[in-house]
């Protein structure tokens, strides 16, 4: 999205034109669903998350400033609802995956059996799953969002060397739980 | 090692690549139904921002609400005040 016509869509979700907003739900609901569902792996609570993310974004619409980058937006709103629940949720993170993979094993429509199609794809979900919130909002940030460094930090609220280190740690995790899987070059 | 070991850098590309998982059946249209018709009703109210004011004033009644206390305090007001002068 070129910045013309960014700035132009902010211009007219606060002129409340609905169709602005068709066009931002559109272009961002899967890829924010995404980063929920990943984040806290409960898609019960990521579906209610989702639904806060877009009344929040309705209900500021008419407030947005000029300069309003409209994915960073959301994905900071989505980020703030996954550390507020991370922060009071009761029941513990490694149980919370193993219900969840166990509800998705039973279906066959599930999302993650559709999402991890073969088994490469469902260690690096596995590994994903098993970074610290910290670690796993910025690999999913920068690297399957694409987003760049200054603009994940800002998400983030950190400084981006912040995020450069914890990106380069978070890799080195992912690639220590894919042991078996990655070449070295000492092998 | 095993016979699929992957560099780590491509490991991380492939992790790029993971698909989203995919939002449920019926929910994407649910939420984009209920916060479209949100964001209809806030942008309507934020045109007049006189209501808008005072919603919030009065802990985000709605705006008919709003006007309704608002001036029942004005009649309340003004009654009181005509006792005053009229003894």
């Amino acid at each position: 999205m070129t910045d013309d016509t960014a700035r132009s869509l902010v211009a007219r979700l606060k002129s409340g034109d609905a169709r602005a907003f068709d066009e931002v739900y559109a272009e961002y609901h899967k890829r924010i669903f995404g980063f929920i569902v990943r984040m806290v792996k409960r898609p019960d609570v990521a579906e209610d998350m989702l639904q806060e993310t877009w009344l929040r974004l309705a209900r500021h619409a008419p407030r947005l400033r000029d300069d309003t980058e409209i994915g960073a937006w959301l994905f900071t709103v989505a980020r703030n609802l996954c550390r507020s629940y991370h922060r009071w949720r009761v029941l513990d993170n490694e149980r919370i995956h193993e219900l969840t993979l166990a509800r998705f094993r039973s279906s066959s429509t599930s999302p993650f059996d559709s999402a991890a199609a073969n088994q490469l794809e469902q260690r690096l979900e596995h590994a994903l799953g098993k970074l610290s919130p910290r670690y796993r909002e910025v690999v999913l940030l920068v690297i399957i969002e694409r987003m760049t460094p200054t603009e994940a930090a800002a998400v983030l609220r950190i400084k981006p060397d912040t995020l450069r280190q914890r990106l380069a740690r978070a890799r080195a995790m992912i690639a220590g739980s894919l042991g078996d899987m990655v070449e070295r070059a000492a092998s | 090692m095993t016979d699929d070991a992957h560099s780590e850098s491509e490991l991380l590309a492939k992790l790029a690549e993971l698909p989203a998982p995919e939002v449920p059946a019926g929910t994407g249209e649910r939420i984009h139904r209920r916060s479209r018709g949100a964001f209809l009703r806030y942008s309507e109210r934020a045109k007049h921002p006189i209501w808008d004011r005072l919603a919030r004033f009065y802990g985000g009644f709605e705006p008919v609400m709003a006007g309704a206390v608002a001036t029942a305090y004005l009649l309340w007001a003004f009654s009181s005040a005509m006792t005053l002068i009229t003894g």
